[in-house]
């Protein structure tokens, strides 16, 4: 890789010098600190002779020497100032050395030697730090060879990357990127730090199954309220507190029924629970005896109500789904059989007027009613969640009129009522909402332009 | 601690000096200002088999002073078509540069990563979705045409762009 023979003699002859100021290095730093001092001592007389290495490679790079000399400089600077720290103290290094494994600084030196044979640019010098690239002449702290392949470290910048690595769990293992060996710290094995690293990673572990459980609860807490609002609002005051008894201690029934309310408010708007529907109330009325009277009380009413819905929505839908085949009939005896499904009315063009009707009929009212079924999820809720409130205005609507005040003596059944005509009155706009759009789909169409060209707009 | 990553970009900066011809998809890695070693720009080059060819494709390197333990942030300067490349940001989905981060990548060789991923994208973990598609669905036709219009109309500049 270099460019003359001259400048790779002196990067050899460089390296040589520094393959010969490590060796005494790596012995003092077995034996004793008085040689540690030589040591010192052979490091500086390798300063110019690093810079001589630098020097030819500098001079090979084609752009921007002077910025070159100027780095250089300032990586001497580095260097010296590190070296002044080691020369002022030698006490950590050599304590530090004492403590590592015998055979790691030789097999360093000969790792790094056919390292730095294999390929000869400066770069590779040998005993690099692959965390922070410095080397033995610009940087201090115990040199440490972690796994089986020629990536060597400081111990604090390795120390630093384990860390960073088990900021998330304590227990992570850290490998080598190269070889993959696991790095293994030789640490005081403390009961109590344990104890407490295993705590800390539950702890993590644990925050989103906790979050989790918090908005369950929070949930839960937010239905009971709503429940026991709904019971209040529909029943009246005193009704309902009857109704749920004294809230100390509640039972079963009511800690499960009132976060259940909303739940089947919202439930109720599908046809998902109707067969199970005359099942809730059970869980409210619990084993009292029902007893019929008149007016009925509030569980009998609340039993019988389910049925009443079924009983309702089974009408409604048979009374519409009659309504709607007769306004279609009128449709498509008017002008608007093209328009009712192209397909249909396409394929069978040249069958009989009535039979291609019935043909058309089931896919023509599915589009129909997706068309009317203007239901999203956000108006369900909503409006389900509205119904004791509605139906609570609703009822003292109705307790303005003497005669219902006479006949409904008191406030539940006046809501409910009111409820429940709230209720059909929604429904009926709803399917006049619905004959007017249709018949006005029935006899719209579409402007031709020399009608209106002279119209001023 | 910020007095070890200058040293460590200053010898990434002498390293990429001396290697700067064995890298042939890498026009340009140097400093953005000389005296600022922690703002880096670079240069890669579209390889001449794919769809990315004649293009130049400028880098925005953002050193953290944390470095060697936390890697490098970097984006696309040039607007790129690429799976996993962000179209407006230039954000870079590459596992290196996240989660298989180690200490051992250098700036050279992460763009040198970043340059082999233009050629083996990655449409699983992607960060533009059209692109991706088009490969998921094996429509490489559509995929390098997408790309090469892309990198016609944007990389192909001969003016510096503006940043």
């Amino acid at each position: 890789m270099e460019p003359t023979p001259t400048s790779s003699l002196q990067g050899t002859a460089a390296f040589a010098s520094i393959q010969a100021s490590r060796l005494p290095r790596g012995t003092a730093g077995n034996h004793n600190n008085s040689i540690a001092a030589t040591a010192t001592n052979s490091n500086d007389s390798s300063i110019p002779l690093v810079r001589s290495s630098h020097s030819p490679g500098s001079s090979g790079a084609p752009s921007s020497s002077t910025d070159m000399a100027h780095l250089l400089k300032e990586l001497e600077t580095i260097s010296a100032r590190s070296k002044q720290q080691q020369s002022s103290d030698p006490q950590p290094s050599s304590s530090s050395s004492n403590t590592a494994p015998a055979p790691a600084p030789t097999s360093t030196s000969t790792s790094t030697s056919t390292s730095a044979s294999a390929s000869t640019p400066v770069y590779q010098e040998p005993n690099r730090c692959y965390i922070c690239f410095g080397t033995e002449e610009d940087s201090v702290g115990r040199w440490v060879k972690p796994c089986q392949c020629t990536l060597i470290s400081h111990e604090d910048c390795l120390l630093d990357w384990i860390d960073k690595n088990r900021q998330q769990f304590a227990k992570k293992q850290v490998r080598c990127s190269v070889c993959n060996t696991v790095y293994r710290l030789a640490e005081p094995n403390s009961m109590l730090l344990n104890i407490y690293s295993t705590f800390d990673s539950l702890v993590h572990a644990g925050i989103p199954y906790l979050t989790f459980l918090g908005l369950t609860c929070s949930v839960l807490i937010t239905s009971t309220t709503y429940g026991a609002y709904a019971v209040l609002t529909v029943c009246g005051t005193e009704e309902g507190e009857k109704l749920l008894g004294s809230p100390n201690p509640w039972g079963w029934r009511v800690w499960t029924g009132l976060p259940l309310i909303p739940v089947i408010l919202i439930f109720s708007r599908t046809k998902l629970i109707d067969s199970f529907m005359p099942l809730i109330p059970l869980l409210i009325v619990g084993n009292d005896q029902l007893q019929v009277t008149f007016p009925p009380s509030p569980a009998l009413t609340l039993s019988v109500m389910p049925w009443v819905r079924m009983a309702y929505n089974s009408v409604w839908t048979e009374m519409v789904a009659r309504l709607e085949t007769r306004w279609r009939h009128q449709q498509i005896a008017g002008s608007g059989v093209a328009r009712l499904g192209m397909n249909a009315s396409i394929d069978n063009s040249d069958v009989d007027p009535s039979t291609a009707i019935g043909a058309a009929n089931p896919a023509a009212a599915d589009e129909e009613l997706s068309f009317f079924d203007r239901k999203d999820l956000g108006r369900t809720i909503v409006g389900a969640l509205l119904m004791p409130a509605i139906s609570s205005i609703c009822g003292s609507f109705l307790g303005h009129f003497a005669f219902v005040r006479t006949r409904i003596p008191d406030n539940f059944h006046r809501n409910l009522l009111g409820g429940c005509l709230f209720v059909v009155v929604k429904d009926l706009a709803g399917l006049v909402g619905t004959y007017q759009e249709m018949k006005r789909r029935r006899v719209r169409r579409v402007r031709e332009y020399a009608e209106f060209k002279d119209e001023r707009l | 601690m910020s007095s070890a990553v200058q040293r460590r970009m200053l010898k990434e900066y002498l390293a990429i000096q001396k290697n700067s011809a064995t890298r042939p998809h890498l026009e340009l890695l140097e400093p953005v200002q000389e005296d600022n070693l922690l703002h880096w720009q670079a240069i890669l080059l579209g390889t001449s088999d794919s769809a990315y060819e004649g293009g130049r494709f400028r880098l925005d390197i953002v050193i953290p002073t944390s470095y060697p333990i936390h890697p490098p942030t970097i984006r696309f300067l040039t607007q790129i078509c690429h799976p996993n490349v962000h179209f407006k940001t230039g954000e870079i989905c590459l596992d290196i540069l996240k989660t298989e981060w180690t200490p051992s990548w250098t700036l050279e060789s992460v763009c040198v990563a970043i340059s082999s991923l233009l050629t083996n994208p990655e449409p699983s973990s992607p960060l533009n979705c059209d692109a991706a598609n088009l490969l998921r669905c094996g429509d490489m036709a559509g995929y390098n045409s997408l790309v090469k219009m892309y990198t016609a109309l944007y990389a192909m500049d001969e003016e510096e762009p503006q940043q």
